[in-house]
């Protein structure tokens, strides 16, 4: 099964929908604990000075992910379902 | 009997301390739970402990304040146990409070921010969530003290044991957490949150982003200059008019002119300077810097920056602590808990201290004022100086961090909370009784010693010199290579107890009168004393309190000795070679 786009490559402002995490045990436990867990919606809102780190809009919290992080998220478009 | 423990648990944010201060009428104090410290606040309420646990996101720990927080937990030792939610981000509340209410036996769900959740258009079915969760749920609005009768009610009688069991699988959680969100859980879109986005559009937007920081710091330290002045103007004044009446006193009273001199010049003399140097700044500096971290400004700071830290190969979460040492090297060292990797969290310890604390302010304000600004001695230029000091912290702090992390696998994940505004009443007791009297009376009880140490060695004579010329002859050669002599080093060793002291125990040291400009310059310093002066502040061994808190962090005597060392040699280094520049 395809795993689908990484959310690190989604422009600001885009809302998709998480279609999975990947990556170690512990981070992929992390990120779910978070709120990054799978049918959620997330939009990227801005992005840090350097481009890097990401702050994310996931369920009414505003959490900055640095790219390695985002790149573990996979999501797909909203009209997808 | 033993007080009865009610724990006040939850996500970060979610107002727990609100509730704890307006519970326990900001009476706070931290102690030690069976045999371990625990990193949590506790007051009293009528016949209960309430202890404020520090934030976390789940049962599975991944740093040190979380891992306190979920041991207390998880041993079942609380009365009651507060889970605090915040309405407006609900779903992701209800992951960690599920997870509690599987373990913990006497629970019950405070719903906290209403008011916030009402103006986001959030609205929350209590009764079915209640009913669904078999626990009780009180509703609150802590900020504008809303629902604390109902809560103290609950806390009076308890609640009814439940059946526990133990911890399921994380998805077990965030499934059930987003199918009750669903049920109980309606939103409506409303500006609210529009115009928390503008304000991040600008503090920490590409462009904006660094500025800000730069921009609101210096407006900070423009503030603590210029609000400082008069205040300590006046009270200096105020002490020479004491010293003038004791000096009469004691005259009166037939004292001897040794004792006179003692009291007089090495006790009050070496008091009032500190307390007229230091009192005013603080009772600033302080304030605003708490509003600053009410407000939810510091996350973006280390959002901002982390692209610079993980270069350095750790995390923009070291910002932080970094901000915090601002305030106080030890506080920062103490809130290195939140980085989740022991050797990031052993690097923002050992570095904390080249962020100058504001007990080091003064001296860099005087020194810059008097040297760099050309006798202009405006605010604006004393501000500009500590910022360029405390950039050239960040700097170093940077380099000595790439210099010690090994591995540079590192992640940075950092809630930003929503901008809230601060309760300025609670702020003022906080930061003025619990931080500047404290700091401020670990000074005073510093400088007598210290005052009376000074003043014997001036006034003791051997082979017709004083002895403090011994002293300062012995370092003379070490202060030279570094562009300082044997008084400045002197006044360093001896103000290490509290760097507050520095800078006046180096005045009395010095022979002169006049202003402080005056008597300096009369001692040959110059240019590079000042600049050496102002690095050697920034690097070089950290307070008493400091090492012992690090002392106590790392519990590692190698680790402590260290974070002396480590300081101490950059600044030795540094300043000789700008006194070897200076020579070319």
């Amino acid at each position: 099964m395809a795993k689908g786009l990484p959310l690190s490559c989604v422009p600001i402002g885009a809302r998709v929908i998480i279609s999975g995490v990947s990556g170690g045990l512990k981070n992929k436990e992390r990120l779910t604990e978070l709120g990054f867990t799978k049918d959620a919606e997330v939009v990227p809102l801005h992005k840090s000075p350097a481009g890097d780190p990401v702050a994310y809009y996931i369920k009414g919290v505003v959490m900055a992910l640095r790219r390695e992080d985002a790149d573990n998220i996979y999501i797909r478009l909203r009209e997808e379902y | 009997m033993e007080k009865k423990i009610v724990a006040l648990c939850g996500n970060p944010n979610t107002g727990k301390s609100t509730i704890f201060n307006r519970l326990t009428g900001l009476k706070q104090h931290t102690g030690n739970w069976t045999g371990k410290t625990v990193g949590s606040a506790q007051g009293s309420f009528e016949n209960y402990c309430i202890a404020d646990l520090p934030g976390m996101y789940s049962l599975r720990p991944k740093s040190e304040d979380e891992r306190q927080a979920v041991d207390f937990l998880k041993n079942n030792e609380a009365y009651l146990t507060v889970i605090v939610i915040d309405a407006s981000c609900i779903e992701r509340n209800l992951i960690l409070a599920l997870q509690i209410l599987d373990i913990a036996e006497n629970a019950v769900v405070c719903i906290n921010m209403m008011d916030e959740a009402k103006r986001k258009g959030i609205k929350i079915d209590v009764k079915g969530l209640e009913k669904r969760l078999g626990t009780k749920i009180i509703t609150m609005s802590a900020g504008k003290g809303k629902g604390f009768e109902s809560l103290k009610n609950v806390i009076r009688t308890g609640c009814e044991k439940r059946n526990v069991g133990s911890l399921r699988e994380t998805e077990y959680y965030t499934s059930l957490a987003s199918r009750l969100t669903e049920e109980f859980v309606t939103f409506e879109k409303t500006a609210a949150d529009r115009i928390d986005r503008n304000i991040d559009r600008v503090l920490i937007g590409k462009y904006t982003g660094l500025p800000s920081v730069v921009i609101i710091f210096g407006f900070m330290l423009w503030l603590t200059i210029v609000g400082a002045n008069y205040p300590s103007e006046l009270l200096s004044i105020f002490f020479e008019h004491i010293k003038a009446l004791l000096y009469n006193f004691l005259t009166a009273i037939n004292t001897a002119p040794a004792v006179k001199s003692l009291a007089v010049e090495g006790v009050l003399g070496t008091v009032g300077k500190i307390v007229s140097v230091m009192l005013p700044p603080m009772a600033i500096f302080f304030p605003l810097f708490t509003i600053l971290e009410d407000l939810g400004f510091l996350p973006r700071i280390a959002f901002n920056l982390d692209r610079f830290f993980k270069a350095a190969g750790t995390n923009g979460k070291q910002a932080l602590t970094m901000c915090m040492g601002i305030g106080c090297n030890a506080a920062g060292v103490i809130s290195s808990r939140i980085i989740e990797n022991p050797g990031e969290r052993r690097a923002a310890i050992l570095t904390n201290v080249f962020m100058p604390c504001n007990g080091r302010f003064p001296l860099i304000i005087m020194t810059a004022a008097m040297f760099f600004s050309a006798g202009t001695g405006s605010s604006a230029a004393g501000a500009l100086c500590v910022l360029a000091a405390l950039i050239f912290g960040t700097l170093i702090t940077l380099v000595v961090t790439r210099l010690l992390m090994k591995n540079r696998q590192t992640s940075f994940i950092l809630e930003l909370p929503p901008y809230r505004r601060p309760d300025i009443c609670g702020i003022f007791v906080r930061s003025i009784f619990d931080r500047t009297l404290f700091v401020l009376g670990r000074a005073v009880a510093v400088a007598v010693p210290a005052g009376i140490l000074i003043w014997l060695l001036q006034n003791i004579s051997l082979g017709g010199s004083p002895l403090i010329l011994y002293v300062s002859d012995f370092l003379d050669p070490v202060g030279r290579i570094m562009g300082l002599d044997g008084v400045i080093l002197a006044g360093f060793i001896l103000g290490m107890p509290a760097n507050e002291i520095v800078l006046p125990l180096i005045l009395m040291m010095y022979s002169g009168s006049g202003d402080m400009s005056n008597i300096l310059a009369s001692n040959g310093w110059t240019m590079k004393t000042a600049l050496c002066v102002v690095i050697f502040c920034i690097c070089h061994f950290p307070c008493t309190t400091t090492l012992l808190t690090i002392k106590k962090e790392t519990k590692s005597l190698k680790c402590t000795i260290f974070a002396f060392l480590l300081p101490t040699l950059i600044g030795f280094i540094l300043c000789a070679f700008i006194n070897v520049i200076s020579y070319i």
